[in-house]
């Protein structure tokens, strides 16, 4: 595995605002880039809009107004039928893991390249080496109710990349785990930045983004906020393309 | 990450184990579908048959004279033609047919050489007791079967007998009215009732699996992915159904066929319809309407639980 292999697309969001049918607006003009292959901390308290931005990158909401841009695609393009093609290109993962229960670790890998239409023998080899990848190699028959929080999560992101896509999207992914686990699922993201593929990580924990020295972007009250001190230096300029 | 023909068929055989999968899970609820949709194909089956039988007994009756009136054995041809001349001119009759002794026989014979009795006849041929002419007689429909009955028994000489039809071919009009009404109503409230039970069965397996259809969703699969597996189950559960009743009904109705092949209907052996010649419309129906119906349900389940 080289760098490179994961081709990061680039992001950008230009004035981009987010109001719930209730009246809630969960993100307010909202613009920014994010270079190919850039790892960026989305980082803001509980209830800044940090889920709903990610939601639009999803394609699970559609923005109220504003345009998302990633790599080649235009999201307001894409619809109905090509929304599954489009997530292929993403690994995406949650606090909450998100595997399921009554699959084993490898099947959960494996299921991920099965709605491809992936060859077996394909899905094997990619399986194991993601499974290596996230150290997992040696539970890849165990149920995930065995394993520690970590280890789920681990499985999660094994999933996440196991079709090499280009952007990797968490969110609070060290939401249920305890430091040490914390510090591991942060590097193991590192690592497949380091092979080139665009990571966007939201968390409310300050401490934990500051320690990975990557660039921060902050919103407050879906505003995106410009206070935190190397977010508003590299962002000199960028609300415009 | 392809979009051959072949990652196609790879997928689509995905989706059949998986069907596969959910129906060995989910074994009571299909049980409980299975039966529904048996019952109702069964009561629909049975309704059709009977109506489709109704119909060739009917039709039965039709072709026959409505009336028929038998002189006793000392009333000669010229005597019965002369009757028969006074009956074709009143204007509330459409149609006399004279029958000779000699017609007579030969029906007769017939029907006893029909029950394997012929021998027992055949020395009274010649018997002028056994010899004896009749009318045929085709009503308008103005005058009603029994009123000429008793004019026949009061108004002609030597008149034996009259056997009247008309009254039955009435009646088994009705009858066929009531089944064919009912069989329309069975229809469209078992059919409803069906599509409910099958739509519940797989709202379970969707429910139970919303969570992992929600990641599913996440991790990029197509919809057809995810519905197809639910179709599958509801397309197994309208196949089965549908067999075991068409190879039911077919089973009933073969042991009624032969009851009434062996004894006679209203004194009179009527030909049932064989099952053989309704099969294949049956059969084919039956599996397009349990398939219909299976499909149906696993999208419509698919469609109001999952937000795609
Ligand atoms: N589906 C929704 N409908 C209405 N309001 C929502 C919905 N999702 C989120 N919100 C609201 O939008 C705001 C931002 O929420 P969210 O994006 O989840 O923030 P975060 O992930 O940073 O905690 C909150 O006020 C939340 O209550
Ligand atoms: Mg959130």
């Amino acid at each position: 595995m080289a760098k490179g292999e994961y081709k990061g697309p680039e992001i950008v969001f230009e004035n981009v605002t987010k109001e719930y049918p209730n009246r809630v607006k969960a993100l307010d003009n909202v613009s920014f880039t994010i270079e190919p292959g850039e790892f960026v901390f989305l980082m803001g308290h509980s209830g800044s809009g940090k889920s709903s931005l990610i939601k639009l990158m999803m394609l699970e909401e559609r923005p109220t107004s504003g345009k998302i841009t990633i790599g080649d695609d235009d999201l307001s393009e894409i619809k109905g039928g090509k929304i599954p093609y489009y997530r292929r290109k993403i690994g995406v993962v949650f606090q909450d893991f998100r595997i399921i229960k009554s699959k084993s670790v490898s099947e959960n890998v494996s299921f991920a390249m099965e709605i491809t239409g992936e060859k077996r023998k394909e899905i094997a080899r990619k399986v194991d080496l993601v499974l290596n990848i996230v150290g997992l190699q040696r539970k890849a028959g165990e149920m995930p109710d065995c394993l520690s929080g970590g280890e789920q999560q681990r499985i999660a992101i094994a999933r996440a990349i196991v079709n090499v896509p280009g952007l990797i999207i968490a969110d609070e992914p060290t939401g249920n785990l305890d430091p040490a686990n914390s510090v591991e699922i942060m590097n193991l993201l590192e690592k497949i930045n380091e092979k080139g593929a665009t990571v966007v990580v939201a968390t409310h924990e300050r401490e934990l983004a500051e320690r990975m020295g990557k660039r921060i972007i902050m919103l407050n009250h879906g505003v995106k906020s410009d206070s935190n001190d190397d977010a508003s230096a590299v962002f000199g300029g960028d609300s415009d393309e | 990450m392809n979009n051959s023909i072949f990652s196609k068929i790879r997928v689509f055989f995905y989706m059949l184990r998986q069907g596969a999968k959910n129906i060995l899970q989910n074994m009571f609820m299909i049980f409980a579908s299975v039966s529904v949709i048996f019952a109702s194909l069964m009561i629909i089956g049975a309704l059709v048959s009977v109506s489709a039988n109704m119909q060739t007994i009917i039709d039965h009756y039709n072709d026959r004279p409505e009336i028929r009136i038998n002189f006793k054995s000392h009333v000669t041809e010229d005597a019965c033609l002369a009757v028969k001349e006074k009956l074709s001119a009143d204007p509330c009759i459409e149609e006399v047919t004279f029958i000779s002794a000699e017609e007579n026989m030969q029906g007769m014979l017939e029907t006893f050489e029909d029950d394997g009795n012929g021998d027992l006849f055949a020395g009274y041929t010649d018997n002028e007791a056994l010899r004896f002419v009749s009318l045929d007689v085709d009503l308008d429909s103005t005058v009603s079967g029994e009123e000429f009955e008793n004019y026949i028994y009061n108004q002609i000489e030597g008149v034996d007998s009259v056997r009247n039809i008309a009254g039955i071919v009435n009646k088994l009009e009705t009858v066929k009215v009531v089944v064919r009404t009912c069989s329309v109503i069975a229809i469209i409230v078992f059919g409803c009732l069906s599509v409910l039970l099958v739509f519940n069965t797989v709202k379970l397996t969707v429910f139970a699996r919303r969570r992992e259809i929600e990641i599913m969703k996440y991790i990029g699969a197509t919809d057809v992915f995810i519905v197809g597996p639910f179709i599958i189950e509801g397309f197994f559960v309208g196949l089965v159904g549908s067999v075991i009743s068409y190879g039911v009904l077919k089973g009933v109705y073969s042991l009624v066929y032969e009851y009434f092949m062996k004894n006679t209907l209203f004194g009179d052996s009527v030909e049932l319809v064989p099952f053989e010649s309704m099969a294949g419309s049956f059969l084919l129906w039956f599996v397009v309407a349990g398939v219909a119906l299976g499909v149906s349900a696993g999208s419509l389940a698919v469609k109001r639980h999952v937000k795609v």
